[in-house]
């Protein structure tokens, strides 16, 4: 299944190679999208769960601190 | 008589021999519990008494990691946008065989793209505008003129030509990035009589592709030093994509003169 950010990503590139839509809006709307994949990974599920974020800490599990 | 002298003299030499050094070890010891105590609220120290004493910092550690985590986000989040510029580039030599006539649209609208990220993905705040300067003298040589811009003036788009005094000329020639953290401390700097704005601070990067000059890319902002390191570093990045950009360019230039040359020929 594809993600959201992918979906993003793919109607931006088709609006680019269409000329539909200003170059300055859909590097704003291919940043966006970039933004909204970034947290996914181990590496940030760690970190929010050392924060006390994300679906770990919601659940009430023990959250660890450094 | 003997005696009270005898009894005071005592008295002086338990004070000179006890009192007083305990009374300095005491001066010491508070002064020095005081200075780590100051020490612990003034710095991110975790250990204090040669190890003795370990404290826990953890909002100091929350904060870093928060820290790191927004830069990362922030990092992560470019992937994708590299990635776009990755795929129209490899379509756009795929297709320069088989849809030629739209080459130089999808060549100017990749321009645009590049300025527009150079734009975005610089963090420091500013209003930035961005510049590909191109040799416009004979065979690729100075001055340079603003080919394609983002957020310039039409004026400036038309007036602006960089020579080899210029901070942009010097660029292109030697070929090494250039950040002037404040335009009106820069003695290189010379300021454009028909500008209106002033843009306190600027980077200049080559644009090279095997060791070659093409160009340069111009980034500036209205405040004094808005460009930190890793702005600068990701405005190489996006020099590559317009050397890449440039190239290709000049290849369909070229192939479209040699056509010309060979129906003529004929």
């Amino acid at each position: 299944m594809r993600t959201k950010s992918e979906r993003l990503i793919e109607r931006a590139r088709k609006e680019f190679r269409y000329g539909k839509s200003d170059e300055l809006r859909i590097v704003r709307q291919v940043i966006r999208a970039g933004s909204e994949e970034s947290e996914r990974g181990e590496l940030f599920e760690q970190i929010n769960r050392l924060l006390g974020k994300g679906r770990h800490a919601e659940k009430g599990y023990r959250v660890r601190t450094p | 008589m003997l005696q009270p002298v005898q009894d005071a003299l005592k008295e002086s030499l338990v004070n000179v021999l006890v009192h007083v050094p305990v009374g300095v070890l005491i001066v010491v010891f508070v002064g020095y519990v005081v200075v780590s105590m100051v020490q612990i609220l003034r710095s991110d120290q975790t250990e204090f008494f040669r190890g003795a004493i370990k404290t826990r910092r953890d909002h100091q550690l929350r904060s870093l990691l928060e820290k790191v985590k927004e830069e990362a986000t922030a990092l992560s989040a470019l992937v994708p946008l590299f990635n776009f510029f990755n795929a129209e580039l490899a379509d756009l030599i795929a297709d320069l065989g088989d849809r030629p006539d739209s080459t130089s649209e999808r060549i100017t609208r990749l321009y645009n793209a590049v300025l527009a990220g150079v734009t975005q993905v610089t963090r420091s705040p500013g209003f930035h505008r961005a510049a590909i300067l191109l040799p416009e003298g004979p065979g690729g040589t100075l001055p340079l003129g603003l080919t394609r811009s983002l957020h310039f003036s039409s004026s400036a788009q038309q007036g602006l030509k960089f020579d080899s005094n210029s901070i942009p000329g010097r660029v292109f020639s030697s070929g090494e990035a250039y950040y002037c953290q404040d335009t009106e401390k820069d003695r290189y700097f010379q300021k454009n009589p028909q500008s209106t704005h002033t843009y306190r601070s600027f980077v200049c990067v080559p644009i090279r592709v095997r060791g070659r000059n093409l160009g340069v890319l111009l980034v500036d902002a209205v405040p004094p030093d808005a460009f930190a390191n890793d702005d600068i570093n990701l405005l190489h990045v996006f020099a590559r994509y317009a050397g890449v950009l440039r190239q290709i360019e000049l290849l369909v230039e070229y192939s479209v003169g040699e056509v010309a040359r060979l129906e003529n020929e004929e």
